[in-house]
């Protein structure tokens, strides 16, 4: 899989589908080895297309703008979401996720806890003999 | 690229979307966040002492979301800066909140503190004392 194309992934205007159908599409041509395929072109050499997908050459059908069809491999389909999941923001990772905000903040608890963090009270831990606090 | 490390408060605030914490979020690659293992633990805690079981219920999904979410990119981080914590136990007046009633830096804060520190993490937390007196570490307050 071309690195560029898939560096380019990330840089594709994700917030309308029609401007990042179009904009893929340029990519895809962009990065293209050879030329889109008629589909009676892929029809008859479709083992010789099928062998340069596999070798990570994606293949493209030619077809009504948004319906072009692409022909890759599921390692190159892999490579392609990792790209474009690696930049998602973290809103956006959240969001994929399902997340949905809860309504309660909590403030954590700052601060020592006598008697539990020894290593910042340790006068005071020493100068209270277990006998003595056990009495209390 | 900076990468992030979540203070504990910071990931709780996350769970409720507060505001500033809304806002960076949109603004940083999800690649980049962090959490420590120390925080999502008292993160649990803290939610576990929760009355309402609805409120408890839906932090306990949103926390579990956004670990899912760190997670993916290996974003989950395990406390083992014990040197560094060792070190910053022994600071003294590391504090968290200044003014008449002062609030030291509880130790477990001080081990997330040593994993941003030890791992070279930008630490994301509100504005804080203590943050000018540690050498070093690198902050940034949404």
């Amino acid at each position: 899989m071309n690195l560029g194309f898939l560096t380019a992934l990330q840089d594709l205007p994700v917030q309308e589908d029609s401007r990042l159908e179009k904009a893929l599409a340029e990519l895809l041509l962009l990065h293209l080895l050879d030329h889109p395929l008629t589909v009676r072109k892929a029809r008859d050499n479709f083992s010789s297309i099928n062998r340069l997908a596999r070798q990570g050459n994606l293949q493209i059908i030619k077809g009504a703008p948004g319906e072009e069809t692409v022909i890759l491999s599921v390692k190159d389909l892999a490579a392609i979401i990792k790209a474009t999941v690696r930049e998602m923001t973290f809103a956006e990772a959240l969001e994929a996720s399902g997340f949905k905000p809860a309504r309660h903040r909590i403030v954590l608890t700052e601060g020592l806890r006598v008697g539990r963090d020894h290593a910042l009270n340790t006068e005071k831990v020493k100068s209270t003999p277990v006998e003595a606090s056990a009495a209390r | 690229m900076s990468i992030y490390l979540l203070s504990t408060q910071s990931l709780l605030d996350t769970l409720t979307n507060e505001p500033a914490m809304k806002a960076w979020k949109a603004t940083v690659p999800a690649s980049s966040i962090k959490l420590s293992s120390i925080s999502i633990g008292l993160a649990l805690n803290d939610i576990a002492e929760v009355r309402d079981s609805n409120e408890k219920d839906e932090l306990n999904d949103a926390l579990d979301k956004t670990i899912q979410s760190v997670k993916i990119y290996d974003g989950i981080v395990p406390f083992d800066a014990a040197l560094v914590w060792s070190k910053l136990m022994r600071m003294k007046k590391l504090l968290h909140q200044d003014g008449p009633d002062p609030i030291e830096v509880s130790s477990e804060s001080r081990m997330v503190v040593a994993t941003a520190l030890d791992k070279g993490f930008t630490l994301v937390d509100a504005p804080r004392p203590f943050h000018s007196a540690i050498p070093k570490l690198k902050v940034k307050s949404p």
